[in-house]
């Protein structure tokens, strides 16, 4: 996905499509994908540490195929920090209050064996885009 | 404007992309089109509702209906049918299962369903730092389509159509300030983003240049297309770091792609960019401030005109934004106009940011369209006020704006009306306030930061908020008068008029709002001396000591016990109490529940050590009454010999009086002696602090019930010259049920009394009590610690939760063995002969909640059954009962209450000559209550006797003695649990009536007086005291 | 030209002027402080404001830092902007009240009391000797340091300057720093001596002691139109 040429606008949609279906989780193609929300609210209430721990589950399972990614505040500061998991063909999961320990709790009950933690989960589904 | 009539809403989650969702959308849009319907029906992509497992969803709007699994065949049919003649398609729909779903999803919380993202529509979803995600999301469409379809005219007909307003806060219309400065001929022109953000609780733009940084980049290309800028700026306060790091990235990465540089995207145009960081001053917000910050000179305002888009960076037109309009702009170019105004309010088009914080539920950022209203906002998606706490206030607009109160709360948001409301858009922060906040105290923030932050130009702004400042630093103290809060209004005007920029013009506003609709809570500091929030720490000094009804000085006796110096503790209680001991037994404590120390862990015990302070000074004899000489040739007569009479004698004879106080019963003390058990006050620690005031001067006749033995005007003619009545509230009040009249149903007040005074009462083996406050809880442990009972139990029509006894003896209660039943009220008492054989009761559950705020319960129909009992006691409440009182004795009652009606102020009556008060004034109330009734109504009296007005002076709560702090050990100040008072064992207590709460050890005392945070401390006095000058 | 009216008076100015500028070519006063005919314009003590536009939409705006423009409709003396005069200068004696010139435009104005605290500081940030330094002596030594109510003048860093030649023309424009009133000694923040005094000022000195900017009016005479 590197090359750096100058771009057309007709370029433009083509690295939509490809973007938008590597984000995508598809048949054989990774299993789960979590996004660490890393705001300067999420980063102050310890959001590196939620990512460490992630990243350190991840090592310990030899998994390959779990696709780690951050972006910025998702909105609900008071919640943070906080983590979306994403699994195949099911709804994203917003997780929120997480420490290291419930991170490791949901990598290995949700990631690796596909069953929400319930007691941590904020909300399932993600926000309708006008 | 384009009116859709229906909306389908293809879900583009990803488990629904994966089954085909986005075909499904580009063959509707196709067949919509075949069919002519692009003008009344819009398709548009959203994120994942939760349903992913029937993907791909279609959800038609406003029907509300879904439609599931979706074929590409099955679009051409739904067309038809439903869009074209109306007619669902069964066949298709998901109907949403009717069990319980225990996670909750999305699209259903509060938080996130009201919200309506564009701006921040990428949240959560995308990485900031990868230019491709941003892409993946319709990134830089906008931008191609405005430099490769549009011309610079078009982009500015579109943004002029959109209605867009500026989002830094003044609101101006975007589209007219860009004509404005693309109308300019000389060139360099200029495009600046200001990403300042100095409101303090404002994060929205951080948020955006954070999470979506390129969002802004793609506005601000878009802009300088349209003015025929070459050259933009980024300003961003130094204090956002990761913010600058993010746009560095993004801007680096838009370098590489072509999309910013020389020739974009192949277009011809060319545009860059540069971030320039601000320097620490709020001031720098202001465009023209900004413009000399970017200059490199010191960021000062300057006179407009020459308005920037004329004059602006290096002499050149420029256009300055903020981060939040130049976000919007792509979104407007992508979509149209069209889409944009249809969001929002006749003026106020789109949707804002706003960042909910302070006292409520749940804080972060909001998008919300413009004209929700503010209940919306706080009560739905902010989830309310924390804590169960009442709403106070909102403040709207930062420093610059104001507080909207809560009759406000249905003023939708849009720049007009909170302006109109003394309040100001401003970037969008929204600090929600609730009854503990102080609206004074809240001014003063707002000065100090302002007159830090003005740059010191104009003397109106640079003196004006400096001495504003001191004025509500003077009220906030206690020491203002009514001339500084008119001088306070005069001053703000002044600076509003005359000061040169908008920090100035605005610096007024927090003052002139708050005195708008909070001037009574000026007043109270400036005329009583109080801050009703207790914020204030130089009126409220110890939280204990201000909200003693009878000024006790709680921290100073407990610092004296910290230093074991008892005897001078005990010194400081009975100056100001002349039931020291009773209260250290039966007060209702409201200085625990306002000790700080409770904020972060448990209260001080303070009731637990002025017991321990009375029980030492006992044994030890020291408290001896020095007999009052009557002075004064006035008598007094006072009615009833409870805690408020025997305050209000004691303080008149101190004063010098002749004082007699006649009362019904033959015991004195009131409730004190017939109604609270031996168990909780001993009769004998009663009597010790009776026969003190006896013997310090005051002559109680008990036997003497007035309006039997004697009339009031019986009273003015054997010499008295001022009559005191407290009489108590004790009557009951009726169940309200069939039977209750039978033999065997007693009232609580009245058993009581009758144990009490040693009155044989019939009490049967099984005892039943109606009611859930004190009075039942006393009257079932009182009867069940007689012999002849072999149970006892407590029926209540609420809950535990909303029990008023105190929950300590409830506890008690049960350890003893008392039963409770919860949710259960009577429906009639049954009777066999004459004698009452149980009673009827009827299962409630909680229902909505009524004017008190607690859930009404509701009776479950069918749920009756039967209690048996042999005693039924009840114990609804009382009221106030005057009897003695004829309409010639010329006072006035309350019709609702029963009780006598007097001036709060002066407590005096309808009848010159004759006061009132205690609980057949204010109701059922406390002791401690009743005794502060009983010192005003002595100083009353006074000035009644001496014959000039009442004049009662208002001063800030001060210790009259400053205690050097003991020194802690670590372990000490970390400890924030309460030492716990000994009981006696519940096996132990059936037997007898003997106090259970044996009272504080030495060591207990004093682990626990160390505890206290010693607020009085905190005051300039303090401080002082203390020898650390501040 | 640029016509506009002022005071309900059509006038006429060049292109550049300020209303101050244009006011003052008409014969009509405004008062100013910061304002001095060598040196750029400041706009900093709130003097000169007068008010612009028609009610409810009128402004103040100071008139030495304001262009003239076609159409303009300005007043100089409203109840706005005299309320605002008298405030501005209440607030600056509050802070110097040594300054005759302060005291002279309190008596002019009919301030008569001062409700703030005395901070008896001497200057009050006009700004005067900073352009004066830079702009008429090429000196630059001072300039502004801080901002908000920290705010003051000073030499860079506090310490002696390399660039100031001593040459006193910051004290000689200094409005706080010039002549002492020679009447009586005010025991409070404000004097308002030459507004009471009865006789005037030159029954009992050789010399006129106020030095407002019309010789031969001394405040005693303003007593009588105090509003």
């Amino acid at each position: 996905m590197a090359e750096k040429k100058k771009l057309r606008i007709q370029d433009l949609a083509k690295i939509r499509e490809k973007t938008k279906s590597l984000m995508t989780i598809r048949e054989g193609k990774g299993r789960a994908r979590v996004t660490v929300h890393m705001g300067t609210c999420g980063i102050a209430a310890g959001a590196r540490d939620i990512m460490d721990a992630l990243l350190d589950e991840i090592a310990k399972a030899k998994v390959q195929d779990v696709i780690v990614t951050t972006s910025g505040c998702a909105g609900l500061c008071n919640k943070e920090p906080m983590a979306t998991v994403e699994l195949k063909n099911k709804p994203p999961v917003k997780y929120g209050d997480l420490t290291a320990e419930k991170m490791r709790k949901i990598f290995a009950q949700h990631v690796l064996h596909g069953k929400m933690v319930t007691e941590f989960v904020l909300a399932v589904g993600s926000e309708t885009m006008y | 404007m384009k009116q859709y009539r229906a909306h389908l809403l293809v879900c583009a989650g990803t488990g629904c992309v994966s089954s085909g969702s986005f075909k499904i959308k580009e063959v509707l849009e196709k067949e919509i089109k075949k069919r002519r319907l692009q003008d009344e029906v819009q398709v548009i992509a959203t994120g994942c509702n939760g349903f992913c497992e029937r993907g791909p969803i279609v959800m038609v709007q406003p029907d509300g209906i879904f439609y599931q699994l979706l074929k590409v065949e099955d679009v051409p049919r739904l067309v038809e049918e439903h869009l074209l003649k109306g007619r669902p398609v069964k066949k298709l729909m998901y109907v949403p299962p009717a069990e319980d779903k225990p996670v909750p999803k999305m699209k259903d919380i509060e938080f996130f369903k009201h919200q309506r993202l564009i701006v921040l529509r990428n949240r959560g979803r995308i990485d900031p730092e990868k230019i491709e995600e941003y892409i993946a999301f319709d990134g830089y469409e906008g931008m191609g389509k405005a430099l490769a379809k549009m011309t610079p005219e078009t982009i500015l007909a579109e943004i002029t159509a959109s209605g867009l307003r500026g989002r830094g806060g003044a609101g101006f219309p975007t589209g007219k300030k860009w004509a404005a400065c693309a109308k300019e001929k000389r060139t360099p022109k200029y495009i600046i983003c200001n990403g300042d953000e100095g409101d303090p609780g404002a994060f929205m733009d951080r948020s955006v240049l954070e999470a979506d940084p390129h969002a802004v980049l793609e506005g601000m290309v878009i802009g300088a297309r349209a003015i025929g800028a070459a050259k933009g700026f980024i300003y961003i306060r130094h204090e956002y770091p990761l913010a600058i790091k993010r746009v560095e990235i993004a801007i680096g990465q838009a370098r590489e792609y072509g999309l910013l540089g020389k020739d974009i995207l192949g277009t011809g145009f060319d545009f860059d960019l540069e971030i320039v960081k601000g320097a620490g001053a709020f001031v720098s917000g202001e465009e023209t401030a900004l413009i000399a910050s970017v200059e490199g000179k010191i960021a000062m305002p300057r006179q407009r005109p020459p308005y920037p888009t004329h004059k602006g960076l290096w002499g050149s037109p420029t256009v300055i934004n903020n981060v939040e309009t130049w976000a919007t702009v792509p979104n407007i170019i992508r979509r149209g106009s069209a889409w944009y105004s249809a969001l929002g309010t006749d003026t106020s088009k789109g949707t804002k940011i706003f960042s909910l914080v302070g006292k409520i539920n749940n804080t972060g950022l909001v998008e919300v369209p413009m004209g929700i209203s503010l209940s919306e906002i706080i009560y739905g998606i902010g989830g309310g006020i924390p804590g169960g706490r009442t709403f106070k206030a909102v403040q709207i607009g930062g420093p610059s704006g104001g507080c909207i109160p809560a009759k406000l709360l249905d003023l939708p948001v849009d720049y007009e009306s909170l302006t109109a409301a003394g309040a100001m858009m401003g970037s969008g922060g929204m600090i929600v306030m609730d009854d503990k906040t102080c609206m004074v105290d809240i001014a003063k923030y707002f000065l100090n930061f302002l007159r830090d932050e003005s740059c010191g130009k104009c003397v109106s702004c640079r003196e004006g908020t400096q001495r504003m400042w001191e004025i509500v630093s003077k009220i906030s103290d206690g020491q203002a008068t009514l001339e500084d809060i008119s001088l306070l209004e005069e001053l703000a005007v002044s600076v509003k008029d005359a000061s040169l920029c908008g920090l100035g013009q605005t610096a007024a506003n927090p003052v002139l709002s708050t005195l708008r609709y909070f001037r009574a809570e000026y007043e109270r500091h400036v005329l009583d001396k109080r801050c009703p929030a207790m914020v204030c720490k130089e009126i409220v000094s110890s939280p204990c000591q201000y909200i003693c009804p009878i000024d006790q000085e709680a921290s100073t006796y407990i610092a004296l016990i910290a230093q074991k110096k008892y005897e001078e503790a005990f010194k400081v209680i009975r100056k100001d109490n002349p039931l020291p001991s009773v209260c250290g037994r039966v007060c209702s404590r409201a200085c625990e529940a306002v000790c700080r120390a409770g904020e972060i862990g448990e209260p001080i015990a303070i009731r637990a050590l002025k017991r321990y302070v009375m029980d030492w000074a006992r044994a030890k004899g020291l408290d001896a009454p020095t007999k009052f000489p009557v002075t004064r040739t006035d008598k007094v007569a006072i009615v009833g010999a409870g805690p408020s009479g025997l305050a209000a004698g004691y303080e008149l004879i101190k004063k010098g009086y002749a004082v007699r106080v006649f009362e019904s019963l033959p015991v004195a003390g009131g409730m004190l002696r017939v109604t609270i058990p031996g168990h909780r006050l001993p009769k004998d620690i009663l009597q010790d602090d009776l026969d003190y005031l006896v013997s310090c001067g005051l002559s109680i006749k008990t036997n003497m019930t007035l309006g039997k033995d004697f009339t009031l005007d019986d009273l003015f003619q054997q010499g008295y010259k001022a009559v005191f009545l407290a009489t108590g509230a004790h009557k009951p009040l009726e169940m309200g049920v069939p039977g209750e009249e039978a033999e065997g149903v007693l009232q609580a007040l009245e058993y009581l009394k009758n144990h009490h005074l040693g009155i044989p009462v019939s009490l049967g083996g099984r005892v039943v009590v109606i009611g859930g406050g004190n009075s039942a809880v006393d009257a079932a442990r009182v009867a069940f610690r007689d012999k002849r009972v072999k149970q006892a139990t407590i029926l209540y029509r609420r809950t535990r939760k909303e029990m008023p006894a105190y929950p300590e003896e409830v506890e008690a209660g049960l350890e003893e063995g008392v039963k409770i039943e919860y949710l259960v009220a009577p429906v009639r008492v049954r009777i066999s002969g004459e004698k009452v054989v149980g009673v009827e009761c009827i299962r409630m559950k909680l229902g909505e909640k009524d004017a008190s705020g607690r859930a009404k319960p509701v009776p479950i129909p069918g749920s009756e059954f039967q209690v048996p009992a042999d005693t039924l006691i009840l114990a609804i409440s009382e009221r106030a009962y005057t009897p003695y009182l004829k309409d010639s004795d010329g006072l006035t009652l309350s019709p609702e209450w029963g009780t006598i009606i007097v001036d709060p102020a002066s407590m005096a009556t309808t009848r010159p000559g004759v006061f009132a008060g205690g609980d057949v004034v204010s109701g059922p109330s406390s002791v401690v209550e009743a005794m502060a009734a009983g010192k005003t109504a002595a100083l009353s009296i006074e000035c009644y006797l001496e014959g000039r007005p009442l004049a009662r002076p208002h001063e800030v709560t001060r210790p009259s003695l400053y205690i050097e702090p003991v020194k802690l050990t670590e372990e000490e100040v970390q400890n924030t649990t309460r030492a716990k008072m000994p009981h006696l064992p519940p096996a132990k207590r059936r037997s007898g009536h003997e106090e259970i709460e044996t009272g504080f050890t030495k060591e207990l005392a004093l682990k626990e007086a160390r505890r206290c945070l010693r607020c009085e401390l905190e005051t300039r006095d303090g401080k002082k005291a203390m020898g650390r000058e501040t | 030209m640029i016509e506009f009216i002022l005071n309900g008076l059509p006038v006429k100015a060049e292109e550049g002027w300020t209303v101050l500028e244009t006011a003052k070519f008409y014969g009509l006063e405004i008062p100013t402080l910061c304002h001095h005919e060598g040196l750029t314009e400041f706009g900093g003590c709130r003097l000169c404001l007068v008010e612009i536009g028609e009610p409810p939409k009128s402004k103040l705006v100071t008139s030495c830092t304001y262009p003239v423009e076609a159409g303009l409709v300005v007043r100089t003396d409203t109840n706005r902007v005299w309320a605002a005069r008298r405030m501005m200068i209440e607030l600056m004696i509050s802070v110097a009240p040594g300054s005759k010139v302060l005291q002279d435009l309190a008596s002019k104005f009919g301030v008569t009391r001062v409700r703030f605290t005395p901070r008896n500081e001497e200057c009050i940030l006009c700004g005067l000797c900073v352009r004066m330094c830079a702009e008429q002596m090429d000196g630059r030594a001072i300039g502004f340091q801080q901002r908000g109510h920290k705010r003051k003048i000073s030499t860079p860093f506090d310490i002696r300057s390399e660039e100031c030649r001593l040459c006193g023309a910051c004290m000689y424009i200094c409005p706080a720093c010039q002549l002492r009133c020679q009447g009586p000694n005010a025991e409070t923040a404000l004097c308002n001596a030459c507004l009471t005094m009865d006789p005037t000022c030159l029954e009992h000195y050789d010399e006129l002691q106020c030095w407002m900017y019309d010789a031969g009016r001394c405040g005693t005479c303003v007593r009588e139109k105090k509003s």
